[in-house]
């Protein structure tokens, strides 16, 4: 326990580091050089240990960056290899048995084409060429086709009339967005 | 300042009292033999702006190497208070303003005008407290300063007092001054109880009716038996009750230490 001790001088003004105080401080300091100096060789041995390692690490290949018209042919190639294998995962099976129509649905299927657009959200599109005895035949083919759970919708593209055939047919083009 | 001027730095210990100045020069603790002096005051009045006056003019013809002083100040311009433990103690402007209300309350609206401070006491215990005029502390500091003097501490005597004889753990002490006594309790380092008064130059009877009304209002001064004596009035009194023990002292001044051996 300290001794009663009133001062008014300003603070700070005693507090002199000199004394018993800088004789002990010294002492402290000069007791921890060793402990320093150790450190000291300790930290140079580890510096030199990591550089070592540094210098045993194979180095790595480094690919030398590519120019503005390089890296647009990279993407290009890149976009239709992102195709060619889109293409190789069509479910061609599933799609020729979806639009096959029911016996009831007098159409003629005559084509396919499965390598239209992919549409803006993602969806791709499947265009389906038919022909049908009448026009209540191809709307029933419309409506049977909206009704597949693969397809998100199917629109009326185009219709004609061929006069030319005996039976004055009605062609007609299908657009329907599906999805896997 | 090379590192054994500065481990061996000296130190001017100065007192100042109403009717004189007393100095030494202290030196890795002790003080430097002959050079104790005394500069008496012509101060019928005992008023502090005398005693300042002629502090300044020893300051000036004092051509020495410009030592840091520690200077002690007599009871006589120091108030002495034990105040109750506050947690306003722990922060230093809450601290002034608790201290300016319990010396208000015991000195009177004049204690307004001091500057206040108290020891370091533990949590929860009282401290003792001292008042003194802002401007003669202020005096002292600009007569320093206009030197280039370095002021190491400025303290009532009661604190380098106690702290010259707590080697020998009194229970209690009394310090005598020209004109004025003082009488303090103790324990473990601190100064627990104080009581503090005018005497004429006759002291001895006083220090012992003093001593015994003041146990009258603390009974439990009854345990005490010794009661170290610490003598500064200059006038040696004889026959003084038993229970007094005279402490050699050399001067005001060498109760003193230095701030870095105190």
């Amino acid at each position: 326990m300290g001794l009663s001790r009133i001062d008014f001088a300003p603070p700070g003004a005693a507090r002199a580091f000199s004394g018993w105080r800088l004789a002990l401080c010294l002492t402290g300091g000069l007791m921890l050089l060793p402990a320093a100096g150790y450190w000291l060789v300790q930290a140079q041995e580890t510096r030199r240990l990591e550089a070592q390692l540094a210098q045993l690490q194979p180095a790595r290949p480094v690919r030398a960056p590519l120019s503005a018209s390089q890296q647009r042919e990279r993407d290009l190639e890149l976009k239709q290899v992102a195709a060619a294998v889109r293409q190789l995962n069509l479910p061609v099976t599933r799609l020729v048995r979806t639009v096959q129509p029911p016996r009831d649905v007098r159409i003629a299927l005559l084509g396919l084409d499965l390598n239209a657009q992919q549409g803006q959200d993602g969806a791709s599109v499947l265009k389906i060429a038919a022909e049908a005895e009448t026009p209540q035949d191809m709307l029933n083919y419309l409506a049977f086709l909206n009704q597949q759970p693969m397809f998100g919708s199917v629109y009326l593209l185009k219709h004609e009339m061929n006069a030319n055939a005996p039976e004055h047919p009605y062609r007609f083009q299908l657009e329907a967005q599906w999805r896997q | 300042m090379s590192l054994i001027e500065r481990i061996s730095r000296a130190t001017v210990c100065l007192h100042l009292a109403p009717h004189g100045l007393d100095g030494v020069l202290r030196r890795s603790g002790r003080p430097v033999a002959g050079s104790g002096f005394h500069l008496p005051i012509l101060n019928p009045d005992a008023s502090w702006e005398v005693a300042l006056a002629s502090l300044r003019g020893w300051l000036e013809q004092d051509g020495g190497k410009k030592l840091p002083l520690a200077v002690s100040l007599a009871s006589r311009w120091c108030a002495m208070l034990m105040v109750p433990w506050s947690a306003t103690l722990l922060e230093r402007n809450s601290a002034q303003r608790f201290l300016h209300s319990q010396f208000a309350a015991v000195y009177g609206d004049g204690a307004r005008a001091w500057r206040l401070a108290a020891d370091d006491a533990p949590y929860g215990k009282p401290r003792l407290a001292c008042g003194i005029d802002a401007a003669l502390l202020q005096g002292v500091q600009e007569a320093a300063a206009a030197h280039g003097r370095r002021l190491l501490s400025i303290e009532p005597i009661v604190g380098p007092a106690w702290r010259s004889i707590a080697g020998g753990k009194p229970a209690a002490f009394a310090l005598v001054e020209a004109g004025r006594l003082l009488l303090a309790t103790t324990n473990g380092g601190r100064i627990t109880a104080l009581h503090s008064q005018s005497c004429g130059a006759a002291w001895g009877d006083e220090l012992d009716r003093a001593w015994r009304r003041w146990n009258l209002r603390a009974p439990q001064l009854d345990a005490i038996e010794d009661v170290a004596l610490l003598d500064l009035s200059g006038v040696p009194q004889e026959d003084l009750p038993g229970r007094f023990q005279p402490l050699p002292v050399a001067g005001a001044a060498h109760l003193m230490r230095e701030a870095a051996w105190a």
